[in-house]
């Protein structure tokens, strides 16, 4: 089991509230991801989860019980930190083993269940080592060893690829999308990366200034966003935002994705020269410098053949997204 | 022409590093010379360094006039009891400053070490009775209650220091991990800090062991330290040099041989923190 | 008839209890680093087997470290001590404060003996408050070689003028020779003890009798003067920090013609063992300028029994076999008559065998010179010969003893120091009450 839900926490610092009244329902089994820009409350929120903080007011609720003033060790979750948090003194080995002989496990269940997590995440030859003798990766898995070792109601996970490198980073994130298929344990994972929310989450949570400005499927997200700053934030290249009036539109802003215009040579919505042209084989992302509009993206077919200069059109080819003057979807 | 340079620097800087070391060596030095001459040696104009003639005899007198083993076991008992009682409440205190801050927690901080910028005579007289009403005058007990209570500022300075080296999530993730605080403090945080502590207990050690004050004051015969010990040879009418000299070198040779063992443990403690 | 037997049965129990702890007696002796004391140490076999209920802890410390812990011990009734040693200084303070159990012993101990000197001393409104363990004064301590190759004689009693033409004669700087070596270091147990027990022979004094300060007096200007000149011409260099070992360094090295200063050194300067000039020192009485009081001083390490004790009698067994005949009988048989600690009892100096030790006839000679009670020229409502013995001199003997050594490094001129000197202690009384 590992049942979430959140009702109206709200969290202050001193005089500043970080999370005004805030809602959510994490569903067992789900992976959900927290994602906004930095600053905007989601490693707070995850603190929060986890019982590190103490919510100012408001109810957290897990498994049905009422866990809002719980300590962390009582409400059966594990946390995966970014910096690892590995204890240095002790072996692999130990580390895994810390919470269990916390929880008061005899020696050889203990042992078993080390050498089972080892063995899952190919740790096996290394339990005799200290934290400080393994590579990032390894000490990545030893932190997530430690987490599935008590088989929590649900796993927390902060940040936990942006101390990798790139390769490395889409290698630990397919094992833990494997982990998560294998264990169908709750999981929630907070990043900055839209890209690694896309790929993970069942449910992805969108966190502006403290605020969730929504929550919804990656696909759902991507298609139908509520507000300018999802519709922003979800999707890469970055959508591009237009004024209303350049298009004759009604709305206050509209936005169309780089995906969604064709590059032509004659006619098109908006005219402009070609101010970069990236060839990547596959596609070619192309920035066109439209006057009174800016410079507007279009992620297009990979053989096309446009150059620096060149006078251009780009022509609307799916969804046009329109906003209010508050951003909101319309 | 740049590596020469190097090398030269480098030079320079190991002959200061000696002359500095065998300056600040030499007293320690001349007291130990000094307990193995002849009093007349011992004040001989010009003062002779190695050469005269050996004698073991001070140290004859002084173990014949001295119960030397009863004064070093009352400084060991001082020292390392009043260590070991003051990390017992040091630790949390210095946990509780390090990780859950408050906002008069440097303000406190500040106020302990202030305790410590009072000259020990200003506070000499209400001691003493207080001690004196507890039945305690001349009792190892009140002493390792009193020098704990004269270094926990320094301890609890220096533990401070070292746990806001450790990273919160270390702690944290043992919080998540299902640690009690005592568990928490006793399964991680302790054993990371170990340097800092172990450098911690020794300093506080040579500090408890050296104390003059208090050791002197509060004790008369049961309970006197080897501070006492040397006290008795000192003497304003009769030059007792030779022998002061052999009590001093008893006295400091424990702490100083304890020191020698575990120099690299104390430098890294007292070094840590300050290079990043 | 019950309750008599249960009460008689009681008391049984309760004085074999009171007998055993009577017999597992502890009394602890807080005394200070000197030979004497030392030996004692060594002795007390003797004491142990005279009183065998009785167990002795020495408490052995450097004087000033020892007169800090004693005040403090006794001022707050602490009874950490049951024994102190402490020294003429104290005793009329602190008998007068009530502090100390007056001392009074069987026919045997022979109080009468002790010498009048030292005794009065010790004495406050007729009660003996400490008994002397060892006395001593201040002489003049000279190389006869050197004496003899300036073509001059030492006479038995010398003046102040004499003792500036001879050091003047012994001074040899090239040979490093000083004709003249005198405390100079700031204490009033230093050089303060030296240039007070001179002004007395100047015919100078601490106060009038009214306690008003007298160091704007001629008297004062003079000895201060003569002091001054003394050690700047004919003394060691840096002596404004020398004091009684370092002085006796110096002469036991040949380094110094006269050396005045206490009574005890005399055995230190003629041991072979430590003093290179050894076989070649005379003495003489402390010198004068024909004023009636000669410029020695009085000492005497006493034991008392503090009045917090609850060893009141044990404490009394021991300070009596301590300072009683017999001990020095003890001491003279067992270490030899030269190492009798001195300058307490008449008959010592009766002994045909203690008048052969060189240095005995000087002693009692100088002790006799000092009187604690009238030390001085002109009428002085004061005890003490180097001191003044009211509870404030510590502070200012020590703070006007500053002044003096600062004079003497040429800090400062004679007038500037005595000025200074008279209005610290005026300030000092006035804020004490006198």
């Amino acid at each position: 089991m590992g049942q979430i839900t959140l009702k109206d926490i709200t969290k202050s610092f001193d005089d500043t509230q970080v999370i005004p009244p805030l809602n959510l329902d994490i569903k067992d089994g789900e992976f959900v991801v927290f994602v906004g820009p930095s600053g905007c409350g989601k490693s707070t929120l995850l603190r929060l989860i986890a019982g590190l903080e103490d919510v100012s007011s408001g109810d957290i609720v897990i498994d049905g019980n009422d866990a809002t003033h719980a300590a962390p060790s009582e409400r059966g979750l594990a946390m995966v930190f970014q910096s690892y948090a590995l204890y240095p003194h002790m072996s692999v080995r130990k580390n895994i083993a810390f919470p269990l002989k916390m929880a008061g496990l005899d020696k050889d269940k203990i042992d078993e269940k080390v050498s089972g997590a080892a063995e899952v995440l190919n740790l096996t030859d290394y339990l005799e080592r200290r934290p400080g003798q393994l590579s990032g990766g390894q000490r990545q898995r030893v932190a997530i060893g430690r987490a599935i070792v008590r088989e929590p109601a649900a796993f927390l996970f902060d940040e936990p690829l942006s101390n990798l490198d790139a390769a490395l980073r889409v290698n630990m994130r397919s094992e833990i999308i494997d982990l998560h298929h294998q264990l169908k344990t709750t999981m929630v994972y907070v990043t900055h990366d839209q890209v690694e929310a896309m790929t993970m989450a069942d449910k992805i949570v969108v966190l502006n200034a403290g605020v969730i400005e929504q929550v919804g499927s990656p696909l759902e997200l991507y298609h139908s966003p509520k507000s300018r700053f999802v519709a922003g934030f979800i999707g890469s290249p970055k959508m591009n935002f237009i004024p209303g009036t350049a298009n004759n539109d009604a709305a206050f802003e509209i936005g169309v994705r780089p995906e969604h215009l064709l590059v032509v040579t004659e006619g098109g919505e908006f005219r402009g020269k070609v101010a970069s042209a990236e060839h990547l084989g596959s596609d070619t992302f192309v920035r066109v410098d439209v006057p009174g509009v800016g410079e507007v993206n279009a992620r297009v077919n990979g053989d096309i053949d446009v150059n620096y200069g060149d006078e251009v059109g780009l022509q609307i080819n799916g969804p046009v997204y329109r906003f209010d003057e508050d951003g909101l979807a319309i | 022409m740049a590596r020469q340079q190097t090398i030269s620097n480098k030079l320079v800087w190991t002959v200061l590093a000696w002359i500095l070391g065998a300056t600040i060596f030499f007293p320690i030095l001349w007291t130990v010379l000094t307990s193995f001459k002849t009093e007349a040696q011992a004040i001989s104009i010009p003062p002779v360094m190695f050469d005269f003639d050996w004698t073991f005899e001070n140290y004859e007198t002084v173990q014949e006039r001295s119960n030397y083993s009863r004064h070093f076991w009352n400084s060991v008992v001082i020292s390392v009891g009043s260590t070991l009682l003051g990390l017992l409440i040091a630790v949390p205190a210095a946990w509780a400053m390090a990780f859950v801050p408050g906002k008069r927690t440097k303000d406190v901080l500040m106020w302990m070490l202030s305790t410590k910028m009072m000259p020990a005579v200003g506070v000499m007289i209400p001691i003493y009775l207080m001690v004196q009403s507890a039945g305690l005058l001349d009792s190892k007990t009140a002493l390792v209650i009193i020098m704990m209570l004269v270094n926990l500022p320094i301890i609890i300075w220096m533990l401070y220091t070292y746990f806001k080296e450790i990273p919160g999530d270390i702690l944290e993730a043992a919080r998540m991990d299902g640690a009690s605080l005592k568990n928490e403090i006793i399964y991680v945080l302790t054993p990371m800090a170990v340097p800092g502590i172990a450098s911690t207990m020794l300093l506080n050690v040579i500090l408890a062991w050296n104390e003059a004050f208090w050791t002197l004051n509060l004790t008369a015969a049961k309970a006197a330290p080897l501070t006492a010990f040397i006290a008795s040879y000192s003497s304003p009418e009769g030059l007792f040099y030779a022998k002061l000299s052999a009590a001093s070198t008893m006295a400091i040779a424990p702490i100083l041989i304890m020191g020698w063992f575990s120099q690299k443990q104390l430098v890294r403690g007292l070094t840590f923190g300050a290079v990043k | 008839m019950k309750t008599i037997k249960k009460n008689l049965l009681a008391t049984a129990l309760l004085s074999a209890t009171m007998a055993t702890a009577a017999s597992a007696e502890t009394i602890t002796v807080a005394t200070v680093n000197n030979g004497d004391m030392i030996r004692m140490q060594g002795l007390m076999a003797d004491f142990n087997a005279k009183h065998p209920g009785i167990d002795v802890e020495w408490v052995t410390l450097e004087e000033s470290v020892l007169r800090e812990k004693v005040t403090t011990d006794i001022a707050t009734k602490g009874g950490q001590y049951d024994v102190m040693t402490i020294g003429t200084y104290e005793v009329p303070i602190w008998g007068n404060n009530g502090w100390l159990v007056p001392l009074e012993f069987d026919v045997s101990y022979d109080v009468d003996d002790l010498l009048p000197a030292i005794r009065g001393g010790l004495t406050v409104n007729d009660n003996l408050y400490a008994a002397p363990f060892y006395g001593e004064s201040s002489m003049v301590m000279f190389r006869e070689d050197l004496m003899a190759k300036a073509g001059l004689e030492m006479p038995k009693a010398p003046s102040w003028n004499f003792i500036m033409k001879a050091a003047k004669e012994m001074t040899d700087k090239d040979e490093g020779i000083y004709g003249a070596c005198i405390r100079g270091k700031a204490h009033w147990g230093e050089n303060l003890a030296f240039i007070t027990a001179t002004a007395n022979s100047f015919g100078a004094r601490w106060f009038d009798e009214n306690w008003n300060p007298q160091f704007d007096s001629a008297e004062w200007s003079d000895t201060l003067n003569f002091y001054l000149n003394l050690l700047n011409r004919y003394g060691p260099p840096g002596a404004s920090s020398n004091g009684f070992n370092e002085n006796l360094a110096l002469f036991q090295q040949g380094k110094c013609g006269m050396w005045i200063d206490a009574t005890v050194a005399a055995s230190f300067v003629t041991n072979p063992k430590d003093s290179t000039v050894a076989d070649k020192v005379g003495f003489a009485l402390a010198p004068d300028n024909g004023l009636g009081k000669r410029g020695n001083w009085l000492w005497a390490w006493s034991l008392a029994i503090p009045a917090g004790t609850e060893k009141a009698d044990a404490a009394k067994s021991f300070v009596q076999w301590a300072t009683s005949k017999e001990y020095l009988e003890l001491v003279a048989s067992k270490e030899g008559w030269a190492n009798v600690p001195p300058g307490t009892r008449t008959s010592l100096y009766a002994n045909p065998e203690y008048q052969k030790v060189p240095f005995a006839q000087m002693t009692l000679d100088s002790i006799n010179a000092a009187d604690p009670q009238n030390p001085t020229v002109d009428p002085v409502p004061y005890v003490g010969v180097q001191f003044v013995a009211i509870p404030e001199f510590q502070a200012i003997g020590t703070a006007v003893a500053q002044e003096f050594s600062a004079a003497l490094a040429g800090d400062k001129t004679a007038e500037e120091a005595l000025a200074a000197a008279q209005a610290l202690t005026e300030r000092a009384m006035d804020k004490a009450g006198y």
